[in-house]
């Protein structure tokens, strides 16, 4: 279902930051062998709680006002977890001991396309929307804006993440394996209508470097 | 007692039962209706028996102590427990351990800490259950940390099953042989496979499982793949289709089934109708000699190699590095031996001046990370052999125990608990014995101690003691001939090799010629530096080892006309670029070869001033510039740092760069540390001694190691919005007894604007990093 890594590919998603075709050609096979991309998602419909967005049949809440602006008008949204595998993350690691440059070009490609899975999956939800006449809404993660880093507990469990991806959070929060996204897209009749609130207002404004959200 | 020989039914999925019956939503625990709804959880109860199971499984699966008070726990467990013996009908009724849901390990909880969680829940249950079960675990640590609870606090059956995916491992890469061996050898009373997978993907992964175990094994498959539908997630075998697959494990040797999420009682009703008088089949486990990791399994059948060199005799770098805490070095020493082909690799620290039980504990438990050799501790520290074996993921091969009985004592016991196999040396309290029945004598006193304490024949490694041919004509032979007696006791036997050769000139043909009589006398383990593997040994090496009459002196001579004459052009070679180039264009390689040709020339000291500092200085500007980036960075750093590596063992002793301290790590609760490393191989040409601590760092390491090293500098980096946080309370906390500590900081998280509001100093890169440090020495901190 998913590209697989190519160097072609990688040179593509490495472009411009100085890494040598040798290099970027020895990542992408690392990669190509050591990725193993999987990922879970559903439909869920949408339902106003006290405290935000809860998402039906889940006892998950979505809370903080950039989720609610990213959804509004939708009643259904697409949630998925999506994960490379740990054995990219085992490669990385040892790269801190021995062979740091090519643990620094996987580690970077890896996460160029582990992104580049996730708008895969947007686009396919998108395409299946489409379909039926819908509009999606760009995806949205735990981190972004508002929408605390905390929530990740609760998307996991109620995708069930845990148990089928095996992602497991470490003590501050970060999903492991490294390489993991979990995101949310809303799903209307009509097309995005209000438009999120521009990074002026936004709590990461001196943390972000760049347009991470979309937004 | 359960008699897990015969047939068993076990029961079916209680969570995916209770969600769809009770209408919960997805992720509910289930556990707690053990307290809010007990009828809904003893109907699912009496539904399993009723359908035939001869095992229910109590509610206690998410039941754990990261998700519940003490007293709420107590509840639910104990609640959980009583509902399943009052439906039970006189049933067994298992304890149910799931995992922890927590990552075992750096940016995680310490196994120990695993542990004492799952020894709380083994604490309540208090032996009220019947048999204990551990199930769905992916990661070795966790299933360790699990079993060991309940072999300490329980005495009452346990069974162990790992979730594997379709390729026959866990997420985390433990393979179906490894977690064999190691639940086997720590006592489990049944092993299996539960979870992830259908009864189809299942099953010959179940068959495969009964070839590497002699204990019964089970399986517990789902109802197939889960999909997720409307938020619920639906499996799609149906209970005929599941039931004919658990006959057919029956008939494969797998005796013990039942099902897992997605199952109900229909699928356990149907396959106990279905398996009623199928006649199970009795499997005989693949036996003989085998040693594990995590990730690998080592079967020891034809001569296997253990690398040697993680031991710090003779090596004065190394010593070095374990009296400053560089575990890097160690674990880097360890990578190479992997990339030439050791199949084990022994793991010694024994140095005076540290704690070797915590050195030995913490080697292993990095090292077993870097590497999927399985590891053979190696030390006269029982404390230290105790330690290291309880946090080896795997099985572990423990050198040394001797013939004297304090040592066999100490250690047999250990050995046993931990189900690892244990080398045994030829010497006791007398000495080494010069004759081949002395040693043969102390070999037969060491396997019947070993059988004695319940260790396998199969987990016996007799070592027949390599002395110096040179140091007395004939011993070559006394240890080759003591070896192929040691055979006829049926013990596996292992040799260090390179000792043969002291005191003689051209140890590696030597030593080479002496691995390969090893081998042909029947050695199964060589513990030697495995490029020697490359080399064929002499006809004269051989003779030599023989003893014949004045081959000694043949040897010597045929030595001496070995030596190739040296070329003295103290030119470079026609082609070659010049070291400057080389590490200016990050070619490691290059560099390293110049550099042995530069040290015809020029002092060690004049390579640094002359060639590599330029060098770097080179790389940086580039970089400012914008025509370098960090790929060039790094590639040249390493380049720089190879030359420096080769260079320092050179050096004289301590030339007084350590005044220069800069202690780095990554903050508390963040474990990315790609970019610490950057700037710790970049930093560290430039004459700055580098104490890494890691990542994940408590605020109280931080402040010791800030103590240790003052005057330094601390470089602090993080890479979450979340942990920056940590960074801030770090900083803190290091001011508060270091108020004029200059602190660096950095990480993709930070802005120059937020570092200030700290109290640290913004650095964008490595290179900034250097500049910085640069600057602060310059004014003498």
């Amino acid at each position: 279902m998913f590209t697989p890594v190519t160097p072609e590919l990688a040179a593509e998603l490495l472009k411009g930051l100085g890494f040598g075709d040798g290099l970027i050609k020895k990542a992408a096979l690392t990669l190509a062998e050591l990725a193993e991309p999987q990922f879970t998602g559903g439909y869920f419909a949408l339902e106003e709680k006290e405290g935000g967005t809860g998402l039906k049949g889940t006892s998950l809440i979505l809370t903080g006002k950039d989720i609610k602006n990213r959804l509004s008008g939708c009643d259904e949204c697409y949630m998925f977890a999506l994960t490379l595998g740990r054995r990219v993350d085992a490669f990385i690691e040892r790269s801190g001991v021995s062979g740091l440059l090519e643990g620094y070009a996987v580690d970077t490609l890896a996460g160029y396309y582990a992104d580049m899975l996730a708008e895969e999956i947007q686009a396919e939800v998108g395409k299946k929307a489409a379909e039926k006449g819908r509009f999606v809404t760009e995806r949205f993660s735990p981190g972004y804006g508002d929408l605390p880093l905390q929530s990740q507990e609760g998307i996991l469990t109620a995708l069930g993440a845990d148990k089928i991806l095996k992602i497991v959070l470490t003590e501050g929060g970060m999903m492991t394996p490294f390489k993991s996204i979990t995101a949310i897209m809303g799903i209307s009749d009509v097309p995005s209508g209000q438009k999120p609130e521009r990074c002026a207002n936004c709590p990461k404004k001196n943390l972000c470097k760049g347009a991470v959200c979309g937004d | 007692m359960i008699d897990f020989n015969k047939p068993v039914m076990l029961d079916g999925g209680m969570g995916s039962m209770l969600i769809k019956t009770a209408g919960m939503p997805a992720g509910f625990p289930t556990e707690k209706l053990n307290l809010t709804d007990p009828r809904a959880v003893a109907e699912v109860h009496g539904a399993y028996i009723a359908a035939g199971s001869d095992v229910i499984f109590a509610n206690t699966f998410g039941a754990n102590p990261f998700k519940y008070s003490d007293r709420e726990l107590g509840k639910i467990i104990s609640a959980g427990i009583d509902i399943a013996r009052k439906a039970a009908e006189g049933k067994a009724v298992a304890l149910d351990i799931g995992s922890l849901g927590k990552l075992i390990g750096e940016g995680g909880i310490s196994f120990e800490e695993a542990y004492l969680a799952f020894k709380k829940i083994v604490d309540i249950a208090a032996d009220r259950q019947d048999v204990t079960v551990i199930e769905t675990v992916s990661d070795m640590a966790e299933m360790r940390a699990a079993l060991l609870a309940v072999k300490e606090n329980s005495k009452k059956q346990v069974m162990v099953s790992m979730t594997f995916e379709k390729n026959g491992r866990t997420v985390f890469g433990t393979d179906l042989h490894s977690f064999a061996l190691t639940a086997q050898g720590l006592g489990a009373d049944a092993i299996g496979i539960n979870c992830t997978l259908g009864p189809v993907e299942m099953l010959p992964l179940a068959t495969e499982l009964t070839a590497y175990t002699s204990l019964p094994v089970f399986m517990k498959p789902n109802a197939g793949m889960p999909k997720l539908v409307n938020g619920r997630t639906e499996y799609d075998v149906t209970p005929e289709t599941f039931a004919e697959q658990l006959v057919k494990a029956r008939k494969r040797g797998v005796l013990i089934v039942g099902g897992c999420c997605g199952t109900t009682p229909e699928h356990i009703s149907i396959a106990t109708r279905l398996c009623a008088g199928v006649k199970s089949a009795r499997v005989k486990a693949v036996s003989g000699s085998a040693v594990c990791s995590a990730r690998k399994t080592v079967r020891i059948d034809g001569m296997k190699v253990i690398g040697e060199r993680i031991n710090p005799t003779g090596k004065k770098r190394f010593r070095e590095a374990l009296l400053a805490g560089d575990i890097d070095y160690v674990l880097a020493r360890g990578a190479e031996q992997a990339e030439q082909g050791a199949d084990l690799m022994d793991v010694n620290v024994g140095v005076n001046g540290i704690d070797e039980p915590a050195v030995l504990e913490e080697v292993v438990r990095q090292l077993q990370k870097f590497t999927d050799a399985p590891l053979v501790p190696d030390s006269s520290n029982a404390e230290a052999l105790e330690r290291a074996l309880r946090i080896y993921n795997g099985k572990a091969l423990v050198n040394s125990v001797s013939g004297k009985d304090e040592v066999l004592d100490a250690l047999l016991p250990v050995v046993k608990k931990y189900g690892a196999a244990v080398i045994g040396l030829t010497i006791d309290e007398n000495g080494i014995p010069e004759s081949v029945e002395g040693r043969l004598a102390i070999a037969r006193k060491i396997v019947d101690r070993c059988l004695a304490a319940g260790i396998s024949e199969d987990d016996i490694y007799i070592d027949t003691l390599t002395m110096a041919e040179a140091a007395g004509k004939g011993n070559a032979l006394c240890t080759l001939n003591t070896l192929e007696k040691v055979r006829e006791l049926g013990v596996k036997t292992v040799l260090g090799i390179s000792n043969i050769s002291f005191g003689m000139p051209n140890r590696p043909d030597i030593n080479a010629k002496f691995l390969e009589m090893a081998r042909e006398a029947g050695l199964d383990l060589a513990i030697i530096n495995p490029s020697l593997l490359e080399i064929k040994g002499s006809k004269e090496a051989e003779d030599f080892l023989l003893a014949k009459e004045g081959a000694a002196d043949r040897y010597i001579e045929f030595a001496e006309k070995l030596q190739a004459p040296v070329p003295d052009s103290g030119e470079a070679p026609h082609g070659r670029i010049d070291l400057k180039t080389a590490i200016i264009k990050g070619l490691a390689g290059e560099a390293l070869k110049t550099a042995e040709q530069e040290e015809k020339v020029l002092s060690p000291l004049e390579i640094v001033s002359k060639h590599v500092i330029p060098a770097l200085d080179v790389v940086g500007e580039l970089y400012e510039k914008g025509r370098y980036f960090l790929p060039q960075l790094i590639a040249s750093a390493e380049a720089a740092g190879k030359v420096f590596e080769h260079i320092s063992l050179k050096l004289p002793p301590k030339t007084g760069n350590d005044d220069r301290r800069f202690v780095v790590c990554t903050v508390k609760g963040d474990i990315h540390d790609i970019g610490k490393n950057i700037v710790k191989a970049v930093v560290g040409n430039y004459g700055y001694s580098v104490i890494d601590l890691g990542k994940d760092v408590d605020y109280d390491r931080v402040t010791a190691a800030v103590r240790a090293n003052y005057p330094c500098v601390l470089g602090l980096s993080a890479l979450m919005t979340t942990t920056v946080e940590n960074m801030r309370i770090t900083i803190e906390k290091v001011k508060a007894e270091y108020p004029d500590l200059k602190i660096l900081t950095g990480g993709a998280v930070l802005t120059p604007e937020y570092a200030r509001s700290i109290g640290g100093i913004y650095c964008s890169d490595a290179n900034d990093t250097v500049k910085k440090l640069n600057e602060i020495f310059k004014n003498n901190i």
